[in-house]
């Protein structure tokens, strides 16, 4: 258990006119009517990323542009696109603090800028909190006295020192966090960079690669393959669970075979206990691919910071959805924080309440809620009843289209 | 607040078109449809406890199918006793929702207008219309193009709550499902006083 986001602030970012998320946890599923802003809360995660990746201009126009980007009815010009994530990096410690990083992008004369950036935490309750970041248009400055932080927080006095970026579209994160002397920033970065939003696609995932030594699977799962020979090769034990499970779930499956064939291209094969030849990829159904890279992608032996799947449930039979949200909750246990979409009643009703949250959409605009916050579905629950069955009975207020 | 706990969407549809004709507004009732008469029965004991919290007043509607209508009557209100904190009422429709639409030719032919009503209302097989034992095939049968107008129950349903007589009085007139009157009976004997 490395990280954990605690909240999520989020201003005039498409849908997302004034959204505050508290209460996350481990292992988190939304809910919601298709256009309410599911995905949308999830372009937050890939949004950050590639500002870190790229930059933030390079973010903005992979989403169609800053107007696009900016909720409708804002001031391109005056208002500003904001992140705020309250986090705890449990590599500092059991009782490790809550630190902020707060991103403000702005748009003037055609050029997309960051108005504001800040990476800052306090040790206790009281005491001016660090600001281990502070940067605003490529200007500011960074601490470079940490480790008396650490140590004596209440007598140490910061001792910043000031780094141009050099361009007012990067983030400073990206620029310092290269440096071994910024300890909290570069291991936010790390962080940051090891998000996986997920979006697996069957067909992605048949196409037959060269060999490569992939340990974990890519957003769109086109290194199946290899990821799967990594397994085979260096966590047998982890290749054995996820063949037996295989083997439950998918009827008829008896093997899955990696081989490498005279191109050196690395194939998946699939036995079938009726037939003598095993499928290759190609030829698998769907569904049997789909629980596959679900198999591989949960059983990563170095779990993702944060993890986001949309809608799971696609191609998978209803009953296996329990164990599905069984492993993403052993997963977010394991170490990776998971954030999942859901449209399905089945998957629903293995949750606990906690770890459900409602999407909303009012007049244009999207928030998100703990279903926990609301005390008829909480009493509900306490009384046997199961979320996906309360949510299929209108007990969900404001959730239905 | 009255809640209707019903046991599928089809009566859902059907409360949602009577229930304003008989003046009820919209903020003062809630319908709650399931998934069959077995999953609300095998509910009761979650809900109840909350619903009643709120509720004045909970109305459980179900279709008799193929149970002895005493019997199930006292099931539930044995269940309901232990877990109900505010008044209830249960209504039972004999044996399917549907019986409530034969009763009343007119307002199937008000759906459907090749239907020759007067051509059914004579006849035997109709007189009491709570003892059909499947009332809901029997309107597939004699509703003209229902495959084709009414690819799902909820749809007639939704479209028959506009016509359905509301009738108490002139027998002429009335609904001729007893299972009805007594439903209607009950939705205006407390209609009187907070409507």
């Amino acid at each position: 258990m490395n990280t954990q986001i605690e909240q999520i602030k989020v201003k005039n970012f498409r849908l997302y006119k004034e959204l505050h998320v508290t209460n996350l946890q481990r292992f988190n599923v939304f809910l919601g009517a298709n256009g309410s802003g599911k995905t949308t809360f999830f372009k937050v995660f890939s949004f950050l990323a590639t500002c870190l990746k790229e930059n933030v201009t390079v973010a903005v126009n992979r989403e169609g542009g800053f107007k696009e980007v900016i909720t409708r009815n804002s001031h391109p010009e005056k208002d500003f696109i904001e992140f705020e994530i309250k986090f705890r990096n449990f590599e500092q410690g059991e009782k490790s603090p809550l630190a902020t990083y707060h991103l403000k992008i702005g748009f003037s004369r055609g050029k997309v800028f960051i108005e504001k950036e800040v990476l800052k935490y306090r040790r206790g309750r009281s005491g001016k909190p660090w600001h281990f970041l502070d940067y605003s248009r490529g200007i500011g400055s960074a601490i470079k006295n940490e480790q008396d932080y650490d140590q004596e927080a209440w007598k140490a006095q910061e001792e910043r020192e000031d780094q141009p970026l050099g361009a007012e579209d990067i983030l400073a994160l990206k620029g310092l966090g290269q440096f071994e002397r910024y300890k909290t920033i570069r291991s936010f970065r790390t962080l940051l960079e090891q998000w996986l939003v997920s979006n697996l696609q069957n067909e992605e995932m048949r196409k037959i690669n060269e060999v490569g030594a992939d340990q974990q699977l890519s957003r769109s799962g086109n290194n199946l393959a290899q990821v799967a020979s990594f397994l085979h090769e260096y966590h047998f034990d982890i290749f054995q669970t996820i063949l037996t499970k295989m083997k439950q779930r998918v009827p008829g499956i008896d093997k899955v075979d990696i081989t490498i064939n005279e191109a050196g291209q690395i194939l998946l094969k699939f036995g079938d206990n009726s037939f003598t030849d095993p499928f290759i990829s190609k030829y698998t159904s769907d569904g049997t691919i789909k629980m596959f890279a679900y198999l591989v992608l949960l059983h990563d032996p170095t779990p993702r910071p944060l993890l986001c799947i949309e809608e799971p449930e696609n191609y998978l039979y209803p009953t296996l959805l329990r164990e599905l949200a069984a492993e993403l909750r052993e997963y977010a246990v394991r170490g990776g924080q998971v954030f999942v979409s859901t449209h399905s009643p089945d998957f629903v009703d293995a949750l606990k309440i906690e770890e459900l949250f409602l999407v909303k959409k009012e007049q244009g605009s999207s928030h998100i809620f703990s279903a926990k916050n609301d005390e008829q579905i909480t009493e509900l629950y306490e009384n046997g009843c199961e979320l996906g069955w309360l949510w299929q009975h209108e007990y969900f207020k404001g959730i239905n289209p | 607040m009255i809640v209707f706990l019903v046991e599928d969407y089809s009566m859902r549809k059907f409360l949602e078109g009577v229930l304003p004709r008989l003046g009820f507004e919209e903020h003062l009732f809630e319908i709650k449809h399931h998934r069959g008469k077995e999953d609300l029965i095998s509910h009761l004991n979650n809900i109840i406890p909350t619903l009643s919290k709120r509720a004045q007043q909970i109305i459980i509607i179900i279709d008799q199918d193929r149970q002895d209508c005493l019997a199930l009557k006292n099931k539930i209100k044995a269940k309901m006793a232990r877990c109900c904190s505010c008044e209830y009422q249960i209504r039972i429709a004999c044996y399917e929702l549907e019986a409530w639409f034969l009763g009343d030719m007119e307002a199937i032919a008000k759906c459907s207008p090749r239907f020759k009503a007067s051509f059914f209302q004579g006849k035997k097989k109709y007189r009491d219309i709570d003892n059909i034992p499947k009332p809901s095939s029997v309107l597939e049968e004699i509703v003209p193009d229902w495959k084709k107008r009414y690819a799902s129950k909820p749809k007639f349903a939704e479209e028959i709550a506009h016509f359905v007589s509301l009738e108490k009085q002139n027998v002429e007139k009335a609904n001729r499902s007893h299972s009805f009157q007594v439903f209607l009976e009950t939705l205006c004997s407390f209609g009187n006083d907070k409507k």
